[in-house]
């Protein structure tokens, strides 16, 4: 859902919330549990690279505790491992009018507490969600206003404008389902220490910055998980948890950089997969002024990446070049689209025509986390004569300038990843294309149109069409540089089978221990 | 007696008033929660909701007054990214801190105590340079390099202790003697220069010239008067084993009160970040204000001013 | 005091060569781009991360090896140099400054003056200094010039209180009591006879200042709050080397090697000054 709250944990790989405070002696007494013994019952054992903050999943927005709530709760829809929508807590939906999306849900689920998951649990999870006073920091369902329970398994969500890509909205954190009665009885607070959902999984206990466990839940709807015991280990430092790995204390490590996948290597016992992920890479250009007003010097730049290369020494392949801002899964991705060829001659003589030949200037800003590969495209453009002064900011501070008022806080260019995990194209350009939008430094009145097109009809035709346009359009008039799509890495041990998808979260009903 | 200890009092209530209204100004000027904990895709209008709801969007003396009021409450705000009372967040944290601390003051005094008596006994010889030089090299560096080292030894080339995190005795070790280096070279030294004076001393040649060896009369005599400003060191020294840890916590991910303080200052939780600051320099100045007293205490040459 | 520094340093065998040490970290500083085999930012990411010359697998032309992004570590220790000089002496200079004066004025008014500069000094010394540079540096920028601001603005407590207490013994002094009695006004007395008198502990405690800014720039480097990355510094490399410890130790074991060389060399020099300043102290 965020994407920049990633970097944050890249940064330092910062640990969240508290802990149990286990003290010497406590320490002292778990020594014996990891890598020893307790093997009888299928327990699968998963690295996470920072405690979670809270476990309420409305009111997380981070990494750490999406992976472990996405056991606990359902949502409305899923994607499964082959990125496809498909039911989830609703079996079917449809498009009732272009404000209105009706939701059938799925008969007979409860909660973990024996609560019905019913049509009024679904009203109340979307109100409570998009109330002001929840604080919660997703922001997938800005456009609804209301959730009505039509009968006992049936709800509509009425939108403020068309919103053709709800339902994929709802297989994120916007869809999930919690249980009203538990959260009147018990408070908010114990709620989020103790959670309750109808997922594959129940809660069984959280001991702050060790670990979290939980249990497979019998009754689930989907089939009992395979896995009896599911234990998420806190574990900040990468090479830490890789060395838990090779050693035996955790059989799941996600979220690998590529340089800790490199190091890792191959080794008996496991194996570091890479699969292909959603989250985009790109430079934002200022096209409002300087040089880069001018599309001959930005499809230059464009043309002097080589994206290849860039792929190759600094992520160490663990990335696919998309031609523009949209990711190849996504629906609206057109793949006749060509990226830029890397050619330094037509780079030069479209500065040369736009009388740059001189070469010029600029300020390139990149948070601490991407600092690699900030500099390795500064280095690029060195070739031509583009002189990008590469400025790091730490990551928190760079997403301040991100999303400020101010367009120009990160500069003439920026370094910026973007996920669409709805994974239609729309998410792709939301902020970053329509002039009015908060990261868009571009003003194209035709742009405008086919994002008003792609966003307000509910035909999937329609919309393929506008995107396609589109494509061709951001290729055209190059305000972007365009980068690739970053794959995710992760370890398991050879005695799990698990797939993840493109989201990358840990869902881990569908693990397999062999 | 009295007057001194209220006024010592009186000052360490200032200062931590002044840390308050400092820090209260100082992280806003930072940053924003409310843009930290959106997603960029977030809209105006969404921030605006969510910034509001915090009350943040409350004109700022408004805000100051209600976070100094709720200070004389012990209320010390709801972390914004925890959705909890950040004092909870901290008392949590505490524990893992405490341990790392107390490890680190013991390998301290295992090394110091030995090093400055050796070296004050033993001075001038080849020992006494070489425990002189380690001291200035303890000194001289710092902590995170130090802990870097450690790691690329002990636990990658060795595999004798674990990298980072936490869990078990092992996984004190190198960061204790990360944290404890510079105090361990700083007492040792300290404590070597006190016995020197001491060993000077009248009542000590006369227990030499009566036959007492060079390590009896420090250890029967010596010691315990030298020990006055050692221990006065040493316990400012726990003060800032407390609250100076945030690079050693950071080297060994280790989820103490410095981490803690990274994080919020990562998340911009305004209300953990003033939190943590407010305890960190609590512990400062209440350590410092323990040593001053005790030391009027127990040395009544001790001017009280 | 000259000449009690040259007899010092005869007797004193680690002081020369810590001088030596630190002549050597000053020319190279100087000279980093004479000096320097390579850019230090020329990237060449064919020839990332090798190791340094004794090590199989090592380039020609790259004795200390590479890093990621394949620039020459050598030459990145040798630039680094700068920064870690620069904002050492820059910092202790304004600290000094800000410090002396809030000294040499509490000491000699006392009163009021006196009991808002201690206090100041008290929230000073308990406030967590990298939340400043965190709050600095998120306004206005990273940037050399801020760091040196941020450093200096937090350093500068020590030398208040010993310049203080310095004063505090000088101004019953005839000298001053005489000066006053000729008519001359507070910030002349200061300036001519309070602030000269008052020159050797000052260098004491400023030589070994640079040490710790040179430490401090370094900390804030590695939790990246330091200066722009286009500048390598030892800090940020040391940073950078913890990430690829496992494949490629060289990164981080040369910036750390850099900055302890130089810390200890100036912290002995700084002990041979504290002797020479202060006979008694000899032994401590």
């Amino acid at each position: 859902m965020t994407i920049a709250r990633r970097d944050l944990f890249r940064m330092g790989g910062l640990a969240a919330a508290g802990l149990a405070a286990p003290g010497l002696l406590a320490a002292c007494a778990s020594t014996s549990s990891p890598a020893s013994g307790e093997k009888a019952a299928a327990a699968l054992r998963v690295s996470l690279a920072s405690d979670a903050t809270t476990l309420d999943p409305q009111k997380q927005g981070d990494l750490s505790s999406m992976n472990v709530l996405i056991n606990v709760f359902d949502t409305i829809t899923v994607r499964d491992t082959d990125d496809k929508l498909v039911g989830g807590l609703a079996e079917r939906w449809e498009s009732v009018d272009p404000r209105t999306w009706r939701f059938h849900l799925r008969q007979g689920v409860t909660f973990h507490n024996g609560e019905p998951c019913d049509a009024a649990a679904v009203a109340y999870s979307i109100e409570r969600l998009i109330d002001p006073a929840t604080r919660s920091p997703i922001v997938e369902l800005r456009l609804v206003t209301k959730a009505k329970v039509v009968d006992d398994r049936t709800v509509d969500l009425i939108t403020k404008e068309p919103d053709p890509i709800l339902p994929a909205k709802l297989s994120l954190f916007g869809g999930v389902v919690v249980p009203p009665k538990y959260i009147k009885e018990k408070g908010e607070q114990a709620f989020a220490e103790h959670p309750v959902g109808t997922g594959p999984f129940t809660f069984e206990s959280w001991q702050r910055d060790s670990q979290i466990t939980l249990k497979a839940n019998p009754g689930y709807w989907n089939g009992k998980p395979a896995v009896e015991q599911l234990t998420f280990r806190v574990m900040p430092d990468p090479s830490s948890s890789l060395a838990a790995l090779q050693s035996g204390e955790v059989d799941v490590v996600t979220g690998l950089t590529p340089d800790a996948a490199d190091q890792l290597g191959d080794a008996p016992g496991f194996k570091v997969v890479t699969a292909p992920g959603v989250r985009t890479f790109f430079v934002s250009l200022d096209t409002t002024e300087g040089p880069l007003k001018d599309k001959r010097v930005r499809q230059a730049l464009n043309h002097a990446l080589d994206v290849p290369t860039l792929i190759k020494s600094v992520l160490n392949g663990a990335a696919e070049r998309t031609p523009t801002l949209i990711p190849r899964q996504a629906f609206g991705f057109d793949p006749a689209i060509q990226p830029f060829a890397h050619d330094l001659a037509k780079a030069k003589s479209l500065l040369a025509e736009a009388g740059q030949s001189g070469g010029f200037s600029l300020k390139m800003s990149a948070s601490t986390a991407d600092k690699d590969i900030a500099q390795a495209i500064s280095g690029q453009l060195a070739a031509v004569g583009v002189k990008a002064e590469v400025s790091l900011l730490d990551p928190a501070t760079f997403k301040g300038r991100l999303v400020s008022d101010n367009k120009k806080a990160l500069g003439a260019m920026y370094y910026v990843g973007n996920s669409g995990w709805t994974m239609d194209a729309s998410s792709n350009l939301q902020s970053f294309v329509r002039h009015d939008r908060r990261q868009s430094r571009w003003d194209n009145s035709r742009a405008d149109e086919l994002i008003d097109k792609e966003e307000q009809s509910v035909d999937p035709e329609t919309r393929r069409k506008a995107f396609t346009e589109l494509q061709n359009l951001l290729i055209d008039e190059a305000p972007f540089l365009y980068l690739y799509q970053v794959s995710i890495l992760y370890a398991v041990s050879d005695k799990v089978r698990w797939k993840t998808n493109a989201n990358g979260t840990l869902a881990m009903a569908s693990a397999k221990l062999a | 007696m009295t007057g001194f200890i209220a006024r010592r009092v009186g000052h360490t209530v200032l200062v931590l008033f002044c840390v308050a209204t400092v820090s209260f100004f100082i992280v806003r000027l930072a940053g924003d929660p409310v843009q930290q904990m959106l997603p960029p895709e977030a809209t105006a209008e969404q921030e605006a909701t969510l910034r509001a709801s915090l009350g943040f969007d409350r004109p700022l003396l408004d805000q100051y007054v209600s976070y100094m009021t709720g200070l004389l409450r012990l209320d010390f705000g709801q972390s914004v990214f925890f959705h909890r009372p950040a004092f909870e967040v901290i008392a949590e944290r505490l524990p893992m801190t405490v341990d790392l601390a107390v490890a680190a003051m013991v390998f301290t005094l295992a090394v110091a105590i030995p090093a400055g008596i050796v070296s004050a006994v033993r001075r001038g010889t080849a020992t006494d340079t070489s425990v002189m030089a380690s001291v200035l090299v303890g000194q001289s560096t710092p902590a995170f390099w130090v802990g870097i080292l450690l790691i690329l030894v002990f636990a990658v080339n060795l595999r004798w202790l674990p990298a980072s995190g936490t869990g078990s005795p092992a996984h004190l070790v190198l960061p204790a003697i990360t944290l404890g280096l510079y105090s361990a070279a700083m007492i040792a030294r300290l404590l070597r220069s006190s016995l020197i004076d001491v060993l000077g001393e009248d009542y000590i040649r006369t227990a030499r010239a009566k036959g007492l060896s060079g390590f009896k009369a420090v250890t029967s005599h010596g010691l315990r008067n030298a020990s006055l400003p050692v221990v006065t060191v040493v316990g400012l020294e726990v003060g800032s084993l407390l609250g100076g840890a945030i690079l050693t916590e950071q080297v060994f991910s280790w989820p103490g009160i410095g981490r803690l303080t990274v994080e919020a200052i990562t998340y911009r939780d305004y209300p953990l970040m003033q939190a943590t600051v407010l305890f960190l320099a609590a512990v400062f100045v209440v350590v410092n204000l323990i040593v001053d007293l005790s030391y009027a205490v127990l040395d009544p040459r001790v001017r009280l001013t | 005091m000259g000449t009690a520094i040259l007899r010092a340093l005869r007797r004193n065998h680690a002081a020369k060569v810590a001088i030596g040490i630190i002549a050597l970290v000053v020319v190279v500083g100087l000279f980093a781009p004479l000096l320097a085999p390579h850019d230090p930012n020329l990237q060449n990411l064919s020839l990332k991360l090798r190791p340094p010359f004794w090590l199989d697998g090592s380039e020609p032309g790259y004795p200390l090896g590479t890093d990621k992004l394949g620039r020459d570590v050598l030459s990145r220790v040798m630039y680094g140099t700068r920064v870690s000089l620069l904002v050492g002496l820059a910092a202790t200079l304004l600290s000094g400054v800000v410090g002396s004066a809030v000294g040499v004025v509490s000491g000699y008014y006392r009163g009021w003056r006196e009991q808002v500069f201690m206090r100041l000094a008290d929230v000073q010394l308990a406030f967590p200094s990298i939340l400043l540079a965190l709050a600095i540096i998120a306004v206005l920028g990273p940037s050399l010039f801020f760091l040196i601001l941020v450093l200096g603005l937090t350093g500068w407590v020590s030398y208040a209180r010993v310049v203080r207490a310095e004063v505090l013994s000088l101004r019953t002094r005839e000298f001053v009591t005489a000066a006053r009695a000729i008519g001359d006004t507070g910030p002349q007395i200061m300036r001519r006879h309070l602030l000269p008198n008052i020159v050797a502990p000052l260098a004491t405690i400023g030589t070994l200042q640079v040490a710790s800014m040179i430490v401090a720039e370094a900390s804030l480097s590695y939790l990246g709050l330091g200066v722009p990355p286009s500048i390598p510094t030892w800090g940020s490399m040391l940073a950078d080397g913890q990430l690829y410890l496992r494949g490629a130790w060289w990164i981080a074991v040369f910036s750390g090697a850099a900055i302890m060389m130089t810390t200890l060399a100036i912290n002995v020099t700084g002990d041979m000054l504290r002797d020479v300043a202060d006979p008694k102290a000899y032994n401590r």
